[in-house]
């Protein structure tokens, strides 16, 4: 039985890497679009850098011992899915862009 | 005349209308912000006003006054953009513009039993002529029905426009289905039932899918016909863009809902159902993001509204960050069962509304400005416009920061450590975390208000002078295409 005190730590540090967790995606997706429209590779890696960060919060709440086996493969694939989703985004939207100027042109 | 002014077509009566739409909307919008302040001040002084108007109805007025300019806002930029996409006036404008009046003076006479009458006996009488005292949702049953009445008129305007029209394109097929279920979604608040779980289970349904899902998608429609209007994105990129976010929300938001549902009584799936699609739901955010700043991006910001343009590229980022972060952030019952009802969720409701709705009114007000005052269009920036947006945006972090602090204190030392208790709550509310975060709050609602009061001069004033000297020039040379 955990004792209230230890509790009242755990769910500090789970809010705080939280938090963390779902602020990298966004810091990831910024600089690496960021990187792509000023062609600027060390943006990009930042980008990178934010996006693997956040693999390593995910290890630190798995490693809390507080989440169930459920949750624990719930945030590893949010993990994967936020780690592949700038790049797919960006290659998605300039495709998009690719294809209506193609057809604007052929118009 | 320079290369970017020009002469604007003539108004469109919608968008005369709309013209209205927003000047309620900033109107109330001021309102809420001092009702809120009131409320803050309430809470270091509850002696305050006690007797007149006490926290609960300052609470209520401050969160109802906000839905309702919000939905105003993005209601009135429907408006605006609709005559433009079907390139004709709007069907049953007549009857628009009358159901808009009943409703400014439903929100009056609204506002004047908030705040003279305030509760009544436990009756059906109550429920039907003055609250139904149910937190967010309190408007009496005669103003639900009014609401639904003016969205039914609104979008028999939208559908009866488009069909005239024959030009029925994807933003406005978006629009209309999301308008059926903007009016369907609120009518499940009418509900009504002893049964708590029941009526949660229900309530929930306004709270979260009329407002999160339902909204959201509203502003997704707007926010593509402005990216067309700023920066003259491609109809086929933004429409492709909005299918994808449509499906996005909804993918996703729908059944996070179920974070919602955790401890209501509800049966245990939800849990894992919530859990999984609320971890989901930051992924439109995300993508809203890399959208905003590919877009925005590639114009390095040299548009001819640079106002619009800077709260449409805050509205993306906000939404994340209110929305997605601070929503994360409680997400997870194993933190939610501690955190659930605590002031994080109201740091979550500020920031979040923010991102996602406040600042979507405002781009679009900041267009309606660039057209609404004279017919020659002149390039929109000002100095004001940076000092308020800046002040806001510093204030409501403020504001979410002290909340989330006081939310901290109460999720670690009230609940998980002094187990809901009586003394843990004592001891929670006197803890310095929490009591000196209410000084903040009322201090950084000051910033807020002293920025939206200078948002207020800015659209007054914003362009008059470049219009001057646009008339000179054409005067200079002899009229011109004025």
């Amino acid at each position: 039985m955990i004792d209230t005190a230890a509790r009242a730590e755990m769910v500090r540090t789970l809010m705080a890497l939280e938090f963390i967790f779902a602020m990298l995606p966004g810091f990831y997706g910024v600089f690496y679009v960021l990187g792509q429209i000023l062609h600027r590779r060390w943006l990009t890696w930042l980008g990178y850098g934010f996006g693997l960060a956040q693999l390593v919060v995910t290890e630190m709440m798995i490693r809390t011992g507080y989440l169930d086996t459920f949750t624990i493969r719930l945030m590893i694939i949010i993990a994967l899915a936020y780690l592949v989703l700038p790049p797919t985004l960006w290659h998605l939207a300039k495709a998009i862009h690719r294809v209506n100027t193609r057809d604007e042109l052929q118009a | 005349m320079s290369a970017t002014t020009r002469v604007r077509p003539k108004l469109y009566e919608a968008q005369k209308l709309a013209i209205w739409y927003f000047v309620v909307a900033i109107a109330l919008f001021g309102l809420q912000l001092t009702f809120g302040l009131i409320a803050a001040y309430q809470q270091l002084n509850p002696e305050f006003w006690f007797e007149v108007a006490p926290f609960m109805t300052n609470r209520t007025l401050h969160v109802n006054t906000m839905v309702v300019w919000l939905l105003v806002g993005l209601v009135g930029g429907v408006y605006w953009f609709l005559p433009q996409e079907t390139g004709r006036e709007v069907v049953g404008i007549k009857a628009a513009k009358i159901i808009w009046w009943v409703i400014v003076a439903g929100v009056l006479v609204l506002a004047g039993i908030y705040l003279f009458v305030q509760y009544g006996p436990g009756e059906m009488s109550t429920l039907w002529l003055f609250m139904e005292g149910r937190e967010y949702l309190e408007a009496p049953r005669w103003v639900d029905l009014a609401l639904v009445l003016w969205v039914a008129i609104f979008l028999y305007n939208v559908i009866a426009t488009t069909l005239a029209s024959r030009r029925i394109t994807g933003t406005l097929m978006v629009l209309i289905f999301d308008l059926v279920a903007l009016g369907a979604l609120y009518s499940a608040g009418m509900h009504y039932s002893i049964n708590l779980t029941m009526d949660q289970f229900l309530w929930w349904w306004v709270v979260h899918l009329w407002v999160e899902a339902t909204w959201e998608v509203l502003v997704g429609v707007l926010m593509a016909w402005s990216l067309m209007y700023l920066l003259g994105t491609p109809r086929k990129v933004v429409e492709t863009w909005l299918f994808l976010e449509v499906a996005l929300v909804f993918g996703t938001g729908i059944l996070g809902l179920g974070h919602h549902y955790f401890w209501i009584g509800t049966p245990e799936y939800w849990l894992g159902l919530g859990g999984f699609f609320s971890a989901m739901e930051p992924l439109p955010l995300v993508a809203m993001v890399v959208h905003a700043l590919y877009d925005a991006g590639g114009h390095r910001l040299m548009a001819v509204n640079k106002p619009a343009v800077f709260w449409l590229i805050t509205q993306a980022f906000g939404n994340f960050i209110g929305a997605g972060v601070w929503g994360f952030m409680q997400t997870l019952p194993q933190i939610n069962m501690y955190s659930h009802g605590t002031q994080l969720a109201a740091a979550h409701g500020h920031l979040a509304f923010f991102g996602a709705y406040l600042s979507t009114v405002l781009m679009l007000a900041y267009i309606v400005a660039q057209n609404a005052r004279e017919h020659i269009q002149v390039p929109l920036d000002s100095r004001w416009w940076k000092w308020a947006a800046g002040l806001m945006i510093f204030g409501i972090f403020g504001i979410t920061g002290a909340f989330t602090i006081s939310g901290f204190t109460q999720t670690l030392i009230e609940r998980a450590e002094g187990g809901s208790t009586w003394a843990a709550f004592i001891r929670a509310y006197t803890h310095p975390w929490y009591a000196n975060t209410l000084g903040w709050r009322y201090f950084f609602g000051w910033v807020v208000l002293t920025g939206y009061l200078i948002l207020v001069y800015d659209l007054w004033t914003i362009g008059k002078k470049a219009v001057t000297h646009a008339r000179a020039a054409v005067a200079a040379v002899g009229g011109g295409d004025d």
